[in-house]
């Protein structure tokens, strides 16, 4: 979890990703963001991120991320 | 708040907004609703010249009154569609007693559609119900003047005075064919009442086509030569003598090709005024007391349009 | 009939808000689909066909594309097996399904402006075959239903969705009157429900979305048909001005086509509040944009959505786009990388954009002129940022702000020009004359007064203007109007309603003497 939050800080310093959980909703994390952010994922994790997973509900906080990261290393 | 509350206050909202517009609706009427057509004392006028924007655009009754001392005045509205040429003549012919009466046949064409046709119905409806709807644009007229007195533009008779040139370059456009647009229905129907009207009062009706590249062709030609050999009456397609009048396309037009300019319009009037003189004897007023109006406003008239006497 | 019109307004709309009410609430859905079909034969009559092939064609897909699911089962090593087979059998609908709205779309809208094309390369070439002109009817809102579909059976594919085997839901979801003709784009997730649902009219829907109703057509009526007279003289006579003229008339066009299409928006979403449905913004003050990218998040913004979430990101996250991706940041660090991966799905989305507002070069021009703004604002951004922190300048500071708003007004209105020039070389033309005719005399000498407005009439679009301003500028600070003067002591309130209804009546350039404008966007 802690390499996540540090992941997005790389990206994107601006956003309090403890407890920000409006990330796609705000506009916080931009199209350009989201795609880098998915790159460095799955390079960081060895999962692959469709575009079926890209809804706010998997992106909005940084543990609904962490929830999709858990969900797609397991399968 | 209990919905009753919301309700009287909803109802007393649009009461309120009635009660507005009533009282608004006067003041932008115009005195004069069919323009200043009133203005002309009753019977005066011995030719009328009906139709849309086509009609006003192409005669100028100043200069018949200038060359033959013939009375008269163009009724066209833009955009005008054929029932609504109908019950506007009906109302003028109820103080207007003229002797013959010029129909611009570009209307006879004008047909929108059902769908169309009953919007637009509707919105004619609220127009003449509420008086603000319809005249709304005169707030420039009350911001200027005060008043909605219509304008005086006694001098032009109806006409609409255009100068500028914006030249058609298409070519010719009345290509042989022996195909015919159809007339609608509703448009027909009308027309067989404006030419019952006509009848009715012995007024002698003259179907005209002003050359107008844009909105005229063979096929409508036929149409309407066929209609007017039908009911035996004078159909002048001025399309197919533009050169012989001395149609100029290069300087006779100001939207390429859509209307006549006032040169033109000189053109076509030159030939109307020729065609009335010789086959209805339309009296000359020049000299008569009554009709000194007409003279002063011709002082006015060659001013405007830079003629001289 | 149009929205605008008062048959519409007075009669088609009151009916429908009556029966709504007075039906029980189960029936209600049934009152706003019958008043949509309704609507959209008169619109377009027999072609209403396509609109209910569009639906009938999209329920079945979905629930074949969710069968397919279910037919695989879950959970052993078979069932995977199993699962790869559905996968690709559920792509091969979803393609089949896209294809034949996009191939719709395409067949009705874009065949004769590909046919003239080709008509003019067998030309060039000497090949002495020539493709008759075939020419489709276009049903009314076929470009916006098109893309609903389209996301319909795009988010059933991704499993956001279930497949609904209620057709009239769906029907309803795809032709709501309100929105058919103009948008804005709506996703089933968020609005086919609520419409099904068919809550009753409750007083501070029906009033605020009355007011907002009035809102639009002030817009409409009063700013956007005023400027219709002078933009059609300038873009149809182009030929007959230059310089000064001519950026008038692009500019007039720009604020002509917020006021149209914002004005038409502002009437749909007002519209379906009466009802309790809340549509989708279209519109966030776009002309507080500062770049490129973000003008499109605030003008058209559910157009910009479904380019996003139905092209950029699913080209976004193919394999092959990702590993290009890959190559780039290896190759060219980081930023460049990221640049190189959205490429190519950045100009299918532009390529796209611009083709759906219509079969012409000129607004393929459109969509490109953005698609390298855009992509050149993105390889320009760490530099700014850069340059910014070096120059101790406060990126977020008023003045900045400012310098890129009216740097983006200059950008919306070049891009609008091209936009609504006739053709791509007519448009290049005008571009041009604007710097080789420009004459200061101009404004001076009367030429002002010859467009088809008088004095009176730029008055009054200046002055509203200034009024979409300070509403814009209430609206960006999330202050609503509505609730504000809901909350005044009645007198007030009600004079401020009358005198807004008043307005639009009064100052509307509508009836003799003004040609009726078809709402701008209708046409797309």
């Amino acid at each position: 979890m802690e390499q996540l939050i540090k992941i997005l800080e790389n990206i994107n310093p601006d956003n309090d990703y403890a407890t920000e959980d409006c990330l796609i909703d705000d506009g916080l994390l931009d199209s350009f963001a989201i795609l880098e952010l998915v790159s460095a994922l799955e390079d960081a994790y060895g999962i692959e991120i469709t575009a079926t997973e890209l809804v706010p509900k998997n992106f909005n906080s940084a543990q609904a991320m962490w929830d999709m990261i858990q969900r797609l290393q397991k399968n | 708040m209990k919905p009753n509350t919301k309700t009287i206050r909803c109802i007393g909202f649009l009461v309120l907004l009635t009660a507005v517009v009533q009282l608004l609706s006067p003041v932008f009427t115009p005195k004069n609703e069919l323009g200043s057509i009133l203005d002309e004392p009753a019977n005066s006028l011995d030719y009328l010249v009906i139709g849309d924007s086509e009609c006003y655009t192409s005669i100028s009754p100043m200069e018949l009154w200038r060359n033959y001392g013939f009375a008269g005045y163009d009724c066209g509205v833009s955009a005008q569609r054929i029932q609504d040429a109908y019950y506007q003549l009906e109302k003028t012919l109820r103080h207007q007693t003229p002797k013959v009466i010029l129909m611009e046949t570009n209307l006879i064409f004008r047909n929108l559609g059902l769908r169309q046709e009953t919007v637009t119905a509707f919105d004619h409806y609220v127009g003449n119900t509420v008086g603000l709807y319809k005249y709304h644009d005169n707030w420039k007229q009350l911001v200027t003047l005060g008043t909605t007195a219509a304008l005086k533009q006694s001098m032009f008779k109806g006409m609409r005075y255009r100068a500028e040139v914006s030249p058609y370059t298409g070519g010719p456009y009345m290509a042989e064919t022996e195909k015919k647009q159809p007339i609608g229905e509703v448009q027909e129907m009308y027309l067989d009442k404006i030419v019952g009207l006509c009848r009715d009062k012995k007024i002698r009706l003259v179907l005209y086509s002003v050359p107008s590249p844009h909105c005229w062709n063979r096929k409508k030609h036929n149409s309407v030569a066929e209609y007017a050999r039908v009911n035996k009456l004078t159909f002048l397609d001025l399309n197919l003598i533009a050169d012989q009048i001395g149609i100029d396309w290069s300087k006779d037009t100001y939207d390429r090709g859509d209307h006549l300019n006032f040169s033109g319009a000189l053109k076509v009037t030159g030939y109307m005024g020729e065609y009335l003189s010789a086959r209805i004897k339309l009296p000359d007023h020049r000299k008569e007391p009554a009709y000194s109006a007409w003279n002063a406003d011709l002082g006015e008239y060659l001013k405007s349009t830079g003629q001289s006497a | 009939m149009q929205y605008v019109s008062l048959l519409y307004l007075l009669v088609f709309l009151p009916l429908a808000l009556l029966i709504y009410q007075l039906l029980p609430q189960r029936h209600r859905w049934k009152v706003l689909l019958a008043a949509s079909y309704v609507f959209f034969f008169l619109m377009s009559k027999q072609l209403i066909f396509y609109l209910f092939f569009s639906t009938v064609s999209i329920h079945g897909i979905g629930l074949w594309l969710d069968y397919c699911d279910t037919a695989a089962g879950t959970g052993t090593e078979e069932a995977a097996a199993a699962k790869q087979a559905c996968t690709q059998k559920k792509k091969r609908i979803l393609c089949y399904g896209v294809l034949l709205h996009i191939g719709l779309l395409l067949l009705l809208k874009y065949s004769s402006f590909f046919e003239q094309n080709l008509n003019w390369l067998l030309l060039k070439l000497p090949v002495p075959v020539q493709l008759p002109t075939l020419k489709f009817g276009v049903p009314i809102g076929l470009s916006f239903f098109s893309l609903q579909a389209v996301s319909y059976i795009s988010d059933v594919y991704h499993k956001r969705i279930k497949a609904d085997d209620n057709l009239g839901r769906l029907a309803l979801f795809l032709s709501f009157f309100p929105a058919i003709v103009e948008g804005p784009i709506c996703r089933y997730s968020e609005t086919a429900q609520v419409l099904y649902d068919g809550k009753p009219l409750a007083y501070e829907n029906v009033t605020f979305g009355i007011q907002r109703m009035v809102w639009g057509l002030f817009k409409k009526l009063v700013i956007a048909d005023r400027l219709n007279v002078l933009v059609e003289k300038i873009f149809t006579n182009y030929r007959d001005y230059s310089g000064i003229l001519i950026l008038l008339g692009a500019v007039c066009y720009t604020l002509q086509l917020y006021a149209d299409f914002s004005g038409c928006i502002d009437l749909t979403i007002g519209t379906a509040e009466m009802f309790g449905v809340r549509l989708p913004e279209n519109f966030r003050q776009p002309f507080f944009s500062r770049t490129a990218s973000e003008f499109w998040r605030r003008w058209h913004i559910t157009l910009g959505t479904w380019f996003k979430d139905y092209i950029f990101y699913p080209l976004s996250l193919t394999r092959s786009v990702k590993q290009i991706g890959k190559k780039a940041r290896k190759k060219f660090g980081r930023h460049l990388g990221q640049v190189a991966q959205v490429f190519l799905p950045l100009l299918a989305v532009w390529v796209c954009n611009g083709l759906w507002h219509g079969a012409g070069w000129n607004y393929l021009f459109f969509g490109l002129y953005y698609f390298v703004l855009i992509l050149l604002g993105n390889l320009w951004e760490p530099a700014a940022a850069r340059i910014a922190k070096f120059l101790h300048r406060n990126r977020d500071g008023v003045l900045w702000r400012v310098m890129q708003e009216i740097k983006m007004a200059f950008i919306v209105v070049t891009g609008e020009l091209f936009f609504r020039a006739d053709g791509l070389l007519t448009g290049l033309t005008m571009f041009r004359s604007i710097f080789t005719g420009w004459d200061g005399a101009v404004l001076k000498n009367g030429s002002l007064m010859k467009l088809g407005l008088d004095a009176y009439d730029f008055w009054v679009v200046a002055i509203g203007m200034v009024i979409v301003l300070v509403v814009d500028l209430l609206h960006e600070n999330e202050i609503s109007i509505r609730k504000e003067v809901a909350a005044l002591n009645l007198p007030l309130r009600w004079t401020i309603y009358l005198g807004a209804v008043l307005l639009v009546v009064i100052f509307g350039a509508y009836g003799v003497g003004y040609l009726p404008v078809d709402p701008l966007y209708a046409g797309f």
